[in-house]
């Protein structure tokens, strides 16, 4: 499904990605795991298509095609999807108008016809629910007065209600209490299946007790330094990350 | 040899020089020393220039090329044609008050609703009536030249008395059409009194046709009563060529509340002026207001609100969105007399600006007398923000869709202020016309 071959990218002239290689395939959830500075969320706005990423050597295939070529409206309405960090308060448009346009703009780019409102209100009610999203929140601004948890909650609605193939999660879990860590990694675990991937960027081994992956990888100064199973997880979290990023040095 | 000073005259100043003399030098309507002093003052300092304060960024001088006759008062059906064509507010239904070419039609007009009386000021002039002590009572701290001009000039108008008795569940729309081919000014000088204890949502609404260099001159003097509540919106959507100078004088009794929201889409040149005066204490006023700009047009948003009274707050709100090579303007003065304590004056003007030629200039001022008082005011101008932008378009919403969705935002935000859903949807449909043309009507 998606495909990485030795990706180099720069900000205004640093690298800061130094050649990654990382294969997803339909059904697998990849953990990123790595000290602040090591290009995670670099990876994760790569992937969506952000400017101001200078990609300087290396490709990125999603579904055989060249994701660099796309814009970034163009790879949400292909299925992939970004969770973010930080999501945007945007005053002014209402949740519920923001979730609409978005999934009727990529049900138009797919040749599908758009949702009608009483449908749309079910779908929406449905997803809310499961994530503990009050009618009240979807009729706010986007994001404005959120709180952290609501943030990344409405987050994982839009991911459900968009139904992606790719999911990238970029720290999910920052900023979030147990409680809605737990709501939140339920709502992630019920988009998994076998048509879809997932990857999950995380500081801490915590979310992956929640959201068990089949592969973890160590990424340290722009590469990735190791791979291996949910159990690398486990030993991170002991070890800590000075091994890796006195190998890559 | 004795040297006359030779005062040098623009081609409308002389216009309205000759205009003014064919018309109204005989005094034959009973207000003819109002009309002289106006003009006298015209004549003194001429229109308006950079190098007046208050007309430094709107330079009248040399905005105002020629100035077109007096309109001729236009046929009723000639009126209905222009007012059945005019569909800003839809289904609304509303109490009109109508205007065609700035003369007031008491026939296409609302009649016999309870505690709303109209009166016409051509046909009270015609009648020999003695309006000299019913209009043109308020003034601004400084003299107006736009305001002079609608005083010597004025042809017609309505003098509207709202009762407590009035049902404020059906607005007053003062509508403005025309019926106008060729360029023509219009005057029309108004009253409206919002008498102790009543209430009422007053929707004052102009329109023209595109192409047409009309002029218009539209002052309106609001007595806003005690325990009165006002909301009044102006909604200025005049012809592409049109020149558009709209003042009003509010006066807000004891513990009233008044919100005036100037909506601006239309004309080529226009400024809208709202001087408001708190006479009574524990009162509000909401100054807010949208502006849309394109081509190389030009809006004007100016305001005074004058604290003459203690314990009274007023909040101004504007925004304004500017693309191509058009140039916006906002001044705001807040005035906070030595009586004035316990004054809350919040000023705030936000605009986005669609294009790199696109200007807006804002002038900000507080004079404040009194020390018990909290002021502020802010200013912001930016582009449309990339972050937003990315994550519009990081879910699927393709670019174009994402800066239309985040401009209508932007303005929605003031728009949904005005408290009326009904009302709100209406102009945000007319903001939605203004970016996408109008099959965004749909």
């Amino acid at each position: 499904m998606l495909e990485i071959k030795n990706l180099h990218v720069a900000v205004d002239g640093n690298e800061i990605l130094r050649g990654i290689d990382l294969t997803v395939k339909a059904g697998e959830v990849h953990a990123i795991m790595g000290p602040n500075g090591s290009g995670k969320s670099t990876l994760s706005y790569v992937l969506s298509g952000k400017e101001d990423y200078e990609i300087t050597e290396g490709e990125i295939l999603f579904d055989g095609e060249d994701m660099l070529e796309m814009e970034p409206h163009e790879r949400a309405a292909a299925g992939m999807f970004l969770a973010f960090q930080y999501p945007i308060e945007i005053p002014g448009v209402a949740t519920m108008t923001f979730l609409k346009t978005a999934l009727n703009a990529q049900r138009r780019s797919r040749g599908q016809d758009e949702l009608a409102t009483p449908d749309f209100m079910r779908l929406v009610r449905e997803k809310a629910g499961a994530l503990n999203i009050s009618q009240d929140m979807l009729k706010r601004p986007l994001n404005v007065g959120f709180s952290g948890g609501e943030k990344k909650r409405n987050e994982i609605l839009q991911m459900a209600l968009l139904e992606p193939k790719l999911c990238v999660l970029d720290e999910t879990d920052s900023g979030l209490d147990i409680d809605a860590l737990r709501i939140v990694s339920e709502g992630v675990n019920a988009l998994r299946g076998p048509e879809r991937g997932m990857i999950v960027i995380t500081h801490y081994q915590r979310l992956l007790d929640h959201i068990v992956p089949d592969v973890v990888h160590v990424l340290s100064k722009g590469r990735i330094v190791k791979t291996g199973d949910k159990s690398l997880a486990l030993e991170l979290e002991e070890k800590g990350y000075a091994q890796y990023t006195a190998d890559a040095a | 040899m004795t040297a006359k000073p030779q005062i040098l005259r623009t081609q409308a100043e002389q216009d309205l020089i000759r205009q003014f003399e064919e018309r109204f030098s005989d005094d034959s309507d009973g207000i003819g020393q109002l009309r002289d002093d106006a003009m006298a003052e015209l004549r003194q300092n001429g229109l308006p220039h950079r190098r007046v304060e208050a007309y430094k960024y709107t330079d009248l001088k040399s905005i105002f090329g020629s100035v077109p006759e007096v309109a001729d008062r236009p046929s009723e059906d000639a009126a209905r044609t222009a007012l059945e064509a005019a569909g800003m507010w839809g289904e609304t239904p509303r109490h009109r008050i109508v205007f065609a070419d700035g003369y007031y039609f008491p026939s296409l007009s609302a009649s016999g609703v309870a505690g709303l009386t109209v009166g016409g000021v051509a046909a009270g002039l015609a009648a020999g009536e003695d309006l000299t002590g019913r209009i043109a009572q308020m003034r601004p701290e400084q003299a107006d030249p736009a305001l002079d001009l609608n005083t010597a000039f004025m042809v017609d108008g309505v003098m509207v008395t709202i009762g407590a008795d009035f049902d404020p569940a059906m607005p007053i729309e003062l509508v403005f059409v025309s019926t106008l081919g060729e360029p023509r000014a219009q005057y029309v000088r108004s009253t409206i009194a919002v008498e102790d204890g009543a209430e009422a949502m007053i929707l004052e609404t102009h329109m023209g046709r595109d192409g047409i260099a009309a002029h218009s001159n539209v002052v309106f003097e609001a007595a806003i009563g005690d325990k009165a509540k006002a909301t009044w919106i102006k909604v200025q959507q005049c012809g592409s060529d049109a020149l558009h100078l709209g003042t009003t004088l509010s006066r807000i009794g004891g513990e009233a509340a008044f919100d005036h929201f100037i909506f601006t889409v239309g004309s080529k040149l226009s400024r809208s002026q709202s001087f408001l005066t708190f006479a009574d204490e524990g009162s509000e006023a909401n100054l807010r207001g949208v502006t849309m700009l394109r081509d190389r047009n030009h809006a004007d948003v100016t305001l005074m609100v004058d604290h003459a009274v203690p314990e009274c707050n007023s909040q101004e709100r504007f925004k304004a969105v500017i693309d191509d090579r058009a140039k916006g303007v906002f001044q705001g003065k807040i005035i906070v007399r030595p009586d004035a304590q316990k004054t809350d004056g919040q000023m705030m003007t936000q605009t986005l600006l669609l294009s790199d030629d696109a200007q807006v200039a804002n002038k900000p001022e507080l004079e404040i007398f009194a020390d018990d008082v909290q002021c502020a005011h802010g200013a912001t101008t930016g582009q449309i923000d990339e972050d937003l932008l990315f994550y519009l378009m990081a879910r699927g919403i393709p670019e174009e869709e994402a800066r239309t969705l985040l401009v209508l935002a932007f303005v929605g935000e003031t728009i949904e202020e005005i408290g009326n859903d009904d009302l709100a949807d209406r102009l945000e449909a007319l903001s939605r016309v203004w970016l996408l043309g109008e099959e965004a009507e749909t």
